[in-house]
This record gives C-alpha cells, sequence and structure tokens, in this order.
C-alpha cells in the first residue's frame, strides 16, 4: 500500500525569457514548493493507493484519477460536489484549510494523469495536474524481462524511462488569478508551452535545479545505442500537441493506462509524430541504432570546412563536430560546443511549431532533446 | 427492406442557450414540425431504400438561402429534384458557377423548387451525420444538421443475434443503454449576425457556447422534449449495464469527449467497427478526440452507483459566457 | 539500387492566392544540373511546395543543398536546411537541425546523403528557426517507393500486395497567415503566438487554384495541382501530408478511405497483424502522413474538402481554401 500526501499551495514559475508567473500545484510536503507538475506518483499494479490532498488555497481543490475506477472517499464512492445545486466539483473536494482522503486500487499498469476535479478550467491551467506510473505487479528492474511497462510477455521491455508531462500557459490568466481579478476564460491564449512544467531550453537542463525551485523535472532523455527507452507522454494541458522525436519512430505500446493488445493480437503502432490530446497519455519504445557509420567505415561524403558553415545559431551548439558517435571534432572558434563526449542530439518537439517559442520567439517552448552517448550509466533514465 | 421516408425542411428559429436565446436555423420534420438542432434523428435498418426530401418552406420563416443535404459516410446517393430537374433520379454532383463550386451537392433554391428528394440504401450500421452541403461553414454553424442511426437487421429482435447491438454479433457493440450525443459549438455573435445570401467571414468563428445535442450544460441534463432543442443526453443506467455512448463531432473544431472517472472501450470509428472476424482492433480509452465530422461508439460499464460527469476535456469549453460549469457537459446516473 | 545526384537551392518567391494577393516566401528551387554560372537566375524562384523527392527505397540519394540567398530580403543571411522528417536512424549531420549540427551559409553547399529502406510518405522542410521557416514555405514532399514495384512491375505503397494502387495524388496541407509573410518582407518581427491564418492550401494551393492543371501560367511557382482523376474502379492512393500548424479533418463526399499506413509505416501490427482501418473523415495532425487508398465510385464529380468548414475560406471573403475535387471519368 501507498500513502502519498500531497499539499495544493501556490508559488511561481520562471521561463526561460525572464518571466516570473504566480502558479498552483503541488507539495510533496507541508514546508516544500508547490511543483509544476505535481510529485511523479509512482505505484505498483494492485496495490491499494491513499492520496492525502491538504489544501491551502482560498477555493475547493479535488483530484481525480482518469483511468482509476473505484476511488473512493472515506468508504464511499467519490461523487460530484455542489454548491447551492451549482456544480463545484466532478469528485469529492477539501474546503480551504481542509483536507481529503482518496484511496483506490492500481488495478492496471501505465500511465496515468491526476488533476484537478474543480473549477477546471481555471484550475488545471494554473498548474494543478501531475504523472502517475503503475508499475506491472510482476515489475523487477533487474531482471530484463521483468521491466517492462505492461507485465512480461507484452514486449514492453526497456532499458530507460522518461515521462514528459505537457502544457500551457496563458499569463493573463496567472496574473489575474494571483490579483484577484476576472478572468475571460475566452480570452484564454497561450504564450507558453512546458514539458515537465519547464520551457526550452530549461527542458534540457537536469532535475532540480537551485534556480527553478518550483520546476524540479528535466525532460532530458539519454540513452545509448540499441537501448529501449519507454517515453510516457501525458497530455495535461487543454490544447492538442504533435510531438515529433528526431532520429527515429516511436512504438506505441499502450494510450491512457491500457496496453494496446486484445489477446494475442498486437495493435502497438509505429509513428514518426503523436498527436497528444488532452487528458490523455502515451506510452512508447523508442529506439536508436543510427546507421552504422565510424571512423573505419566513414560516410560517403567529405565533411566540409566547418568555418564555412553555420555552426551554432546564436553562438552555440549541441554538436561534436565530428559525424561519428563518441568522436568530437573542431568547432569552428566563437562557437561554443555544449558536447561532452561526442554524443548525439535528436530534437523532440511539437510540430504545432508557434509552440516552441517562448512568447513567439524560438527557440523556445515544448521542445527538448534526445541524447545518445556512446556510454552512459545504469542510473540514468530511472523514473521514482 | 423497408423504405423510409422522411420529409423535411429548413427554417429559421429561435434557440435556447442556459442564458440567453439566438437565432439558428434547422431541419424541422416538414409541416407539422419546428425547426429543432440536431434535427429529427432519422432511424433506419441495413438493407433499408431512405428518401428524404427537402421541401419548399411555407410553413415557417425561410433561411434565404439555397439548401441543400449531404450525407458523408453514405454511398451512391441519388437525387430528383422537381420541378427544375433532374425528374428522374441521378447521382448527386457538386454544383458550380463561374467553374466554381457553390454547393457540394444538388439543392434546392425555394423561390423556383417544390422538392428536392435524395435517397439511398443504408448499407453499414452505424451514426451518420446528414447536414447542409450549401454554404456550410454558416448552415451548419447555424445548425442545419442532425443524425441517422442505421441499425443491423435484428437489432430489436430477442434471440437474434444481432439484438440490442450497434453493428450486430460478434462487433463487442451489444449495450443495454444507448445514447447518441451529437457534440459542436456555437458562435452565438455570428448566430445573430449572418444574413442570407451574404458571405460571413469565417476568420471571425469564435464560438462561446459548446453543446451536446444542441445544448448547454446544464440544458443538456434536461430530458426529451418539444422544444427547438429536442434531445437531452442524461444518461441514466444501472450498476453492470453496458452502456454505449455513440459521439459524432457535428462541430468544427476538435474535441476530447472525456469519460470522466470511466474506461470506455472503443469499439467502432466512423461507424466502422473495430472488431472483425479477423482482427479484434477494439481499444480502450479514458477520452477520445474527435476531430471535425469523426464518430467513435465507445462501452463501459458502471460498477459503482453514483453521478459522474461526461464532458469536453478541453476545460475552456465547460462554460456559459465565461462562467464553469457550463458547455460540453453531461451526466451519467449509476443506480444500484 | 540508384545513386540519385540532387541539388535544391534555398532562396525566396511571391505565391498567389485566388484573391487576387500575393504573399512573400523562403522556399527551395530545383536546381539539379544547371551550370554553376546560371544557378544565381534561380534566385526568387523557390516553389511552394518545394521540389518533390522520390526515390526507391535502397536508393543512394545525394541531396546537395546550396543557399542561393534571399533577393527580396538582401540583408538576411539565415542558413538554412533540409530536414528529412521521419527518417529512421539518421544521424545529426544528415539531420538538419542547426542546434544539433550543420546550417548553410548564403553562397554555400551541403550534401546530406540518404539511403532510405522503409517505403512510405514523408516530408522534408528547413529546421532554422522552424516556427518562421516552414511557415514561410520551405516545405516540400518526399515519397519512398517500395521494391515491391519493381519486382512485380505494377504500383504499391508500401512492399505488401494489398496496397497496390493505380493512380496517386499528393495532398499536402499547410497554412498562411499573411501578417508574418508581410512582416517578414517589411523587416519586422512577428509574434509566433499571435499565429492566425487567413489560407488554407492544398500542395501550395487554395481553391480553386487547387483544381488547375500543374503548369497553369498564373502560379508560375505553385506547380502542384491537387486535382484528382481515376477511371471508374480504379485504386487512387492518396499521399497526406500536414505541414501546417494545425489538425485538418478531411473527408471525400461518398468515398470511404483504406487508411494503409501512417508516418511512413505499413499499418501492420508487432507480429504482422494486419492493423489497417476504414474511415470517412481523416483527422490528421501536424507532422503526421497518411497513406489512404479508395476505389473510384461511378463517374462524378466528388468534392474532398476540410470538414473544418470555417476553414473554407480565401482570407474570409469567399469559400475556398483545402478543397480539391475527384473527378471520375470512364474506363478507358
Amino acid at each position: 500500500m501507498s500513502l502519498i500526501n500531497l499539499w495544493v499551495k501556490d508559488g511561481y514559475l520562471s521561463t526561460p525569457d525572464g518571466n516570473s508567473i504566480y502558479f498552483w500545484g503541488f507539495s510533496k510536503s507541508e514546508n516544500g514548493p508547490a511543483q509544476l507538475p505535481g510529485p511523479h506518483m509512482v505505484v505498483t499494479q494492485g496495490e491499494t493507493v491513499t492520496v492525502n490532498l491538504y489544501n491551502t488555497l482560498s477555493e475547493p481543490v479535488s483530484i481525480s484519477f482518469p483511468g482509476q475506477t473505484g476511488v473512493t472517499v472515506e468508504g464511499q464512492p467519490v461523487q460530484p460536489q455542489y454548491s447551492a445545486g451549482r456544480l463545484v466539483s466532478f469528485v469529492n473536494h477539501a474546503e480551504p484549510g481542509d483536507m481529503v482522503s482518496y484511496t483506490f486500487t492500481a488495478t492496471h499498469p501505465g500511465t496515468f494523469i491526476y488533476e484537478s476535479g474543480t473549477n477546471p478550467h481555471v484550475q488545471i491551467p494554473m498548474g494543478l495536474y501531475g504523472g502517475m506510473v503503475v508499475r506491472p505487479a510482476d515489475y523487477d528492474p533487474n531482471v530484463k524481462e521483468y521491466k517492462t511497462a505492461y507485465g512480461t510477455g507484452t514486449d514492453t521491455e526497456f532499458d530507460r524511462e522518461y515521462l514528459l508531462i505537457m502544457g500551457e500557459i496563458d499569463p493573463d490568466l496567472h496574473q489575474a488569478v494571483e490579483e484577484g481579478r476576472s478572468y475571460l476564460i475566452s480570452k484564454y491564449m497561450p504564450r507558453y508551452w512546458t514539458l515537465n512544467g519547464r520551457c526550452a531550453p530549461d527542458t534540457m537542463l537536469m532535475d532540480n535545479m537551485d534556480h527553478l525551485p518550483h520546476q524540479p523535472y528535466s525532460s532530458m532523455i539519454m540513452a545509448q545505442p540499441g537501448e529501449k527507452v519507454l517515453i510516457r507522454y501525458i497530455g495535461a494541458g487543454i490544447g492538442n500537441h504533435s510531438l515529433h522525436p528526431h532520429g527515429n519512430h516511436t512504438r506505441i505500446v499502450g494510450m491512457d493506462g491500457r496496453l494496446l493488445r486484445n489477446g494475442n493480437v498486437d495493435l502497438s503502432y509505429k509513428r514518426f509524430t503523436v498527436l497528444v490530446g488532452p487528458g490523455q497519455t502515451y506510452d512508447q519504445i523508442y529506439q536508436w541504432d543510427g546507421l552504422g557509420y565510424t571512423p573505419e567505415n566513414p560516410i560517403p561524403i567529405t565533411l566540409p570546412n566547418l568555418r564555412n558553415m553555420g555552426i551554432g545559431n546564436v553562438g552555440w551548439t549541441m554538436w561534436s563536430g565530428s559525424p561519428y558517435l563518441g568522436v568530437k571534432g573542431d568547432i569552428p572558434k566563437g562557437v561554443t560546443s555544449f558536447n561532452e563526449f561526442g554524443e548525439y542530439y535528436f530534437m523532440l518537439h511539437s510540430h504545432k511549431e508557434p509552440q516552441i517559442t517562448n512568447w513567439g520567439e524560438f527557440p523556445g517552448g515544448m521542445m527538448t532533446m534526445i541524447a545518445i552517448y556512446p556510454s552512459l550509466s545504469p542510473d540514468v533514465g530511472i523514473l521514482t | 427492406m423497408a423504405t423510409v421516408i422522411k420529409n423535411l425542411q429548413v427554417a429559421a428559429g429561435s434557440l435556447s442557450l442556459p442564458d440567453k436565446t439566438i437565432p439558428f436555423w434547422g431541419f424541422a420534420n416538414a409541416f407539422f414540425g419546428s425547426p429543432q438542432t440536431p434535427g429529427p434523428l432519422i432511424e433506419a435498418t441495413v438493407g433499408d431504400r431512405l428518401t428524404i426530401r427537402l421541401i419548399h418552406n411555407n410553413s415557417f420563416a425561410r433561411i434565404g438561402e439555397p439548401i441543400s443535404i449531404i450525407f458523408p459516410g453514405q454511398e451512391n446517393v441519388m437525387v430528383r429534384k422537381i420541378p427544375s430537374g433532374p425528374l428522374i433520379p441521378q447521382p448527386v454532383q457538386p454544383q458550380y458557377a463561374g467553374g466554381k463550386m457553390i454547393s457540394l451537392t444538388n439543392y434546392l433554391d425555394e423561390n423556383v423548387d417544390w422538392l428536392i428528394e435524395y435517397s439511398f440504401t443504408a448499407t453499414k450500421p452505424g451514426i451518420y451525420l446528414y447536414e447542409s452541403g450549401t454554404n456550410p461553414e454558416k448552415q451548419i454553424q447555424m445548425g442545419v444538421y442532425g443524425v441517422i442511426v442505421i441499425r443491423p437487421s435484428g437489432y430489436n429482435t430477442p434471440d437474434h443475434p444481432n439484438y440490442k447491438t450497434a453493428y450486430g454479433a460478434g462487433t463487442g457493440s451489444d449495450y443495454d443503454v444507448e445514447r447518441i450525443l451529437v457534440i459542436g459549438e456555437i458562435d452565438s455573435i455570428m448566430h445573430n449576425d449572418v444574413e442570407p445570401g451574404v458571405y460571413y467571414d469565417m476568420l471571425k468563428f469564435k464560438p462561446d457556447y459548446w453543446v451536446i445535442n444542441g445544448r448547454s450544460f446544464p440544458d443538456t441534463l434536461a430530458g426529451d422534449n418539444n422544444t427547438s432543442q429536442p434531445y437531452g443526453s442524461k444518461i441514466s443506467c444501472k450498476v453492470g449495464q453496458r452502456v454505449l455512448l455513440r459521439v459524432i463531432n457535428a462541430g468544427f473544431q476538435n474535441h476530447t469527449f472525456y469519460l470522466g472517472g470511466f474506461v470506455g472501450r472503443v469499439v467502432a470509428a466512423d461507424s466502422f467497427p473495430l472488431m472483425t472476424p479477423t482482427l479484434d482492433a477494439t481499444y480502450e480509452k479514458t477520452g477520445v478526440t474527435l476531430g471535425s465530422g469523426q464518430s467513435f461508439d465507445i462501452v463501459f460499464t458502471p460498477t459503482t452507483p453514483g453521478d459522474f460527469y461526461l464532458y469536453d476535456r478541453e476545460y475552456h469549453h465547460l462554460v456559459n459566457n465565461n462562467q464553469f460549469p457550463g458547455g460540453m457537459m453531461t451526466k451519467i446516473e449509476v443506480t444500484t | 539500387m540508384a545513386i540519385i545526384e540532387k541539388r535544391f537551392g534555398a532562396t525566396d518567391g511571391w505565391v498567389n492566392m485566388p484573391d487576387g494577393t500575393s504573399h512573400y516566401t523562403f522556399g527551395f528551387v530545383d536546381i539539379t544540373g544547371i551550370p554553376e554560372k546560371q544557378i544565381f537566375e534561380y534566385r526568387g524562384k523557390a516553389t511552394l511546395l518545394a521540389p518533390l523527392l522520390e526515390v526507391y527505397q535502397g536508393d543512394e540519394v545525394y541531396l546537395t543543398l546550396t543557399n542561393l540567398g534571399l533577393p527580396s530580403r538582401p540583408d538576411l543571411d539565415d542558413t538554412h536546411t533540409i530536414h528529412w522528417h521521419g527518417f529512421p536512424n539518421q544521424i545529426p549531420l544528415w539531420d538538419g537541425v542547426p542546434e544539433a549540427s550543420i546550417s548553410v551559409p548564403v553562397g554555400r553547399d551541403f550534401t546530406y546523403y540518404y539511403k532510405p529502406l522503409d517505403p512510405g510518405t514523408y516530408m522534408y522542410h528547413c529546421h532554422f528557426e522552424p516556427v518562421e521557416h516552414i511557415q514561410m514555405g520551405m516545405v516540400g514532399p518526399l515519397i519512398v517507393r517500395p521494391q515491391l514495384e519493381k519486382d512485380l512491375g505494377r504500383k504499391f505503397a508500401y512492399n505488401d500486395e494489398s496496397t497496390e494502387f493505380e493512380r496517386e495524388v499528393l495532398i499536402f496541407l499547410t497554412e498562411l497567415d499573411a501578417e508574418p509573410h508581410y512582416l517578414v518582407a517589411n523587416v519586422q518581427e512577428f509574434d509566433w503566438t499571435e499565429y492566425s491564418p487567413e489560407y488554407w492550401l492544398i500542395s501550395g494551393r487554395s481553391y480553386p487554384d487547387t483544381v488547375k492543371p500543374g503548369n497553369e501560367p498564373t502560379l508560375p511557382l505553385q506547380p502542384f495541382s491537387s486535382l484528382i482523376e481515376a477511371c471508374e474502379g480504379e485504386k487512387v492512393l492518396l499521399r497526406f501530408i500536414n505541414l501546417g500548424f494545425q489538425e485538418h479533418s478531411i473527408q471525400i463526399l461518398g468515398v470511404p478511405f483504406k487508411v494503409v499506413g501512417q508516418d511512413a509505416q505499413q499499418l501492420r501490427g508487432y507480429h504482422g497483424e494486419d492493423i489497417s482501418y476504414w474511415r470517412n473523415t481523416l483527422y490528421i495532425g501536424a507532422g503526421q502522413t497518411v497513406d489512404a487508398i479508395f476505389t473510384a465510385p461511378r463517374l462524378g464529380i466528388y468534392p474532398l474538402y476540410s470538414r473544418n468548414h470555417h476553414k473554407n475560406t480565401i482570407a474570409g471573403i469567399s469559400f475556398g481554401g483545402m478543397i480539391t475535387e475527384v473527378r471520375v471519368l470512364p474506363a478507358p
């Protein structure tokens, strides 16, 4: 059994263009910071999960768990909440200063969203959402055939895993909420698009950066050639996002926490762009095998003199300067390379391209990189 | 194999939103009905011949434009028109003026014609839209759309293998409770501003109401009635019953129909059943995104009693006049 | 397996809409085989769409990108790239992402090398400041034909006889927001979060231009017709590519589609299950491709249109946009 305590509180997000945006988020502890997205919940299939929600805001807050059936509060199925006959929450909520405790059994492995079920057109854009991963009952990270997304025998083995939660931000809404002003949702117009609560290039920074206390999660994907990388998408915003990874297709093995398989019939499929709709989740396996080029088996073109080429758009590059994995070449003077070991970088981004800007400025928004390293510690790419 | 005849007119009327009333255009049962949105439900069984007529409107306020019906998902639709012809049924064709398409299909000009008659054979079970094919950007938004439901043979015969199925035996579409949910959006400013025969600048399209069966929440919860929005969308069922939701997007925008606390099995898409003798391609979802014109049939079985909401996961569509709760939302009441 | 050598120039141009307006574009122009002295005659002649790149699986493709500069914006020295969207197992050098490898400055060349192994419908585009360069028109179609066509001498979408067809047409979906095109032409910045198109295009044209022939003289830089002509009973493959920034819902009135491939993958399950499917409406997201086959029905004209009817407009003043026609002719 898992017991998860969440405090709802406010805080400030930072964006790479220097904006500071008031938001509401879940926190792991009474004195900890609100965070976007909320803390990852990682539980095991069959487990009874209890989530205690402590509300420090001045309006009711609740949590709905789409994909989990049989959620109860005080032993009774969750029920909509009304005030003077008017719907307030889809499920039982906590009044300001109060708490509510939800209990359910995680019956299915997969990726799920959890989100506010109260005043949702405000509370979800304000940040009250997070991700939940349910491990299959037979999950064992130390045995290859049991390190799977959906259980052994489901062809969902993986070597590393990453969770990417999409959202969008209209700063006018956040400012109106902060100042207690009314806001017309009909004017909703996102200016920022986020992966795990951050806009690019912050998405590529590591977890728990000191200067991003409310946005603890990285979106950088790291792996070695040939590894199976489980990428879990959650569409937590209210928009559609067309996510396109460079380097290879992904194979979608599950949606909304349900394996794409009926009996022996496998319905998984490969895509180069996955359209993530609001409230929906996609589990996919990404694998990059390369084309086999090495200094001993060289590429069939001559690399031009890099001083004559565009290297780095704005004075920096992620490139090594070499066509070969694990090799570093000559980056022209005046360009900073963030490449460490001759690793390869592949962009992963929304193909609704205005979404890869920060308030209209490229690069930014819903974009990150997939880094393929010649060798990488087994400790990288573990979700806890 | 029966013949299903439906006589329709298109007329202007008044539509009721939770906080105001706006003009609309809609289909009416000819002669004795009044305009409504969605239009009158047309029901048929596979093999039936459907004859759907649009009749020159003398009874109600005309909309003042040529009118027509298209039948997305139906093949080999025939048309005849009185008196301007063709008098003998011919395949429907888009209509042109000056080398440019002006209507997606043959239309009725109420200043000239008395009647246009479309006919086709119901070949595949499912739910389909019938809707305006003339100035569709304006007329469909104004409300000129409705639903045709085509049943498999034997669907109403106890002991028949197709009894209470949407797509026949072996398609996973058997149900105890069925509800058709036509989703869409309304731009109330556009409804007030359109003028007959004048091109409406669709760049201004900015819907402010979101509807299921033509109504915004909480009006969605009222029962069927005789108003201009006759179809309710509240669902009542018992624990353990199989509920079939037939969701079809008549709007121009995408919508994500979310099942709230339920996980449903998608058994058909665009009325093509996903379970066939050779492949079970049904899958489970907590919500489905419907592009404009798409439909999904979803089955789920509530296991606990209570009230549960079904809604557009695009939460900014759950408002009326910017206030939550409203918009594209309905409720399922589960009893023991 | 053939060796294919191509050379595309990156430059600018102007495209025409049915309302008589012209819009400044960036794009590519095919300069394969043009003598070096003459390539600068192709400045300002970028086409929308960019040239079709059509190869067989296993071909070795040497694609040289030459940055010819922007004659209408000589001050703007943007570099360019070619990103083959969806190329499996690509290496950064040929992936065309400036932040992760090479881009091509004005007056320079770079040769991309591809040996595609997976047949299907892809797209390519410039990845330098992609929101701007894609919207400005640096977008093109890419087809990898299957080996089975060579083996059997007939046409197939994939290496599977169930994907056979007689005719094929590209349906390349984009939108055009006139404001950034105007601002870029006039050396001003655009806030991309305000993106709000006025024109919706199939293969670079708005209806009724979509049904005009490829060599229509009034559309010199928009060489792609999307008129679909077929004889009764023929199988027609439509290769849908969405390189706009919006989702689009496409229908052909009275004609269902069999979807046989998506994103350059035949619809097969992990164990080879046939998971092709039928639809009346194709809902296509930005950056996706769909291979759909229909059988030409009885004689007549069948409109193909976006079901997002509010987008079937020419800048809000008349009916047009993402619409074309299927014309079914008598069997010969």
